[in-house]
């Protein structure tokens, strides 16, 4: 009986970790809980055959979840309950940052976080999101371009 | 703060922190796919599917298929020894198994149980009978997992119902004839408790199958009188171990707590199988492995039944009692998905 078991320890351990990449990936509090509840209610299906080595795959869901649901709308408004409590030194760096991500599409967005911030390689990007390695390029190049350009400007 | 990681790591650090609790989102994940799999079930008459589960009914036109549905019920089940437990509460939904265990310290005993839908271990809130000690006490649990009888300290047998909570002090003060003092009983199926009448009623028929010599409970009535062998024939049942000690392979019965002994008799050449904790159906014994975990034994590979005397001995904690239908039907499912 060690499948929940399992799970819960997951769960535990790596749930801050999720929530950092839907963070990113969502630029929103309360999607960032929902896109990672959702993928993890989306893997206990799977667990018995991925209990050994779950990151990945819960990571793949993840990625695909947050290009389905956003495609084809703009990422929300970032809520105003996020940035003040995060105040800081560097708060308008990372307001910056979140304005910039924004304005990127859902899948370069979501190529930019893996590559960028959970340091997948191009090969596991594409893998994780369910595109080509030329493609994981294309949207990397641009997405950084689109980064750069706003820097400049 | 140079590279995009960095960057990236910085707004990270504002990422929220909550979340439901793990229980819940395995359980939503449970149910999520129960409702994916009885669709694909009504759609392709599909029998078995990935997962475990409890069998209910689906409706698809004239026909109706098992649903794989419902708790999580996998073996080996691992007895949480010296573990610190959680409360589970008085409603925890269905377990796989439950049992008695001497309270750490002394004193009472403490009821164990493994919640069927997630896997958990925890104690439950119910004060049993100091006579559990003593080897003729006993407790069931129902096939399906959902009811525990006890007898309390008052001497009442009661039913608690882990989905609703509720308890039922079962109503034998106007009962004719007496409720067998200390008597078995167990459940024949999901709603039906049954138990022995007072041996003084009818002696003979104790023993000869009379029209009134046990009683039934179900849930919402009082208990009414029965004859257990005529209203329930061949089913294995009353007993320390109810569904073992009866049960028609199970020919070889060892005093309880002499497991050497059987052990020395099968080092013997004797054809025995010791510390049987349950049984589920004709094929399927539940033992205990050399690391104390329970496990499911395939018997029904013994052509002969002369050699599948098994002898039932005390194993493991106190009382334990399995789901056993629940149990059945996860392996079932297993060797579906297999």
């Amino acid at each position: 009986m060690t499948g929940y078991v399992d799970f819960e320890e997951f769960v535990v351990a790596r749930r801050a970790a999720l929530l950092r990449t839907a963070y990113l990936l969502t630029g929103n509090h309360h999607d960032a809980e929902d896109l990672v509840q959702s993928a993890l209610i989306k893997v206990v299906p799977k667990w018995a055959r991925i209990s050994d080595r779950p990151e990945p795959y819960v990571r793949q869901v993840l990625a695909r979840e947050s290009v389905n649901r956003w495609r084809g709308r703009r990422w929300r408004e970032v809520a105003t309950d996020v940035v003040p409590e995060a105040m800081h030194h560097d708060s308008t760096d990372r307001i910056a940052l979140l304005e910039d991500l924004r304005r990127l599409s859902p899948r370069q967005r979501a190529v930019l976080v893996l590559r960028y911030f959970d340091d997948l390689t191009e090969a596991d990007t594409a893998a994780a999101l369910g595109i080509s390695v030329g493609t994981v390029k294309s949207y990397a190049r641009d997405a950084l371009a689109r980064l750069r350009k706003r820097a400049v400007g | 703060m140079d590279t995009l990681h960095d960057r990236l790591a910085d707004l990270a650090e504002d990422a929220p922190t909550g979340g439901a609790p793990a229980s819940e989102l395995w359980a939503r994940g449970k149910r999520a796919h129960r409702v994916r799999a009885a669709g694909l079930a009504a759609a392709l008459l599909v029998v078995g599917a990935v997962g475990t589960g409890i069998g209910v009914r689906v409706v698809d036109g004239d026909r109706s298929v098992p649903e794989p549905v419902g708790p999580v019920v996998a073996l080996p089940i691992e007895y949480p020894v010296g573990k610190e437990l959680p409360d589970l509460g008085e409603a925890p939904g269905p377990l796989a198994a439950i049992w008695l265990t001497p309270h750490e310290g002394g004193g009472a005993l403490e009821a164990v149980g493994l919640v069927a839908e997630t896997g958990r271990f925890g104690t439950l809130p119910i004060d049993v009978s100091s006579s559990y000690m003593t080897p003729d006490a006993y407790f069931a649990l129902s096939p399906d997992g959902r009811r525990i009888a006890y007898d309390t300290p008052a001497d009442e047998l009661v039913v608690r119902d882990l989905e609703t909570g509720e308890s039922s002090s079962l109503a034998f003060d106007s009962f004719q004839p007496r409720r067998a003092d200390d008597g078995p009983y167990t459940w024949v199926d999901a709603t039906h408790l049954v138990g022995h009448v007072a041996p003084e009623a009818d002696p003979a028929s104790i023993h000869q199958g009379g029209e009134g010599d046990g009683w039934v409970w179900q849930p919402g009535t009082a208990p009414k009188l029965v004859g257990l062998v005529s209203t329930y024939p061949g089913s294995p049942y009353l007993g320390p171990h109810a569904g073992v000690f009866e049960h028609p392979w199970f020919l070889t019965l060892l005093p309880k707590g002499d497991p050497q002994t059987c052990l020395s008799l099968r080092d013997d050449g004797m054809p025995l199988l010791c510390d049987v904790v349950g049984v589920i159906g004709p094929e399927i014994a539940l033992t205990h492995d050399g690391d104390g975990a329970v496990v499911a034994l395939d018997i029904k590979g013994v052509e002969n039944p002369a050699l599948r005397d098994v002898v039932a001995t005390a194993g493991a904690p106190l009382r334990v009692t399995f789901a056993t239908d629940l149990i059945g039907q996860s392996l079932d499912a297993d060797d579906g998905a297999s």
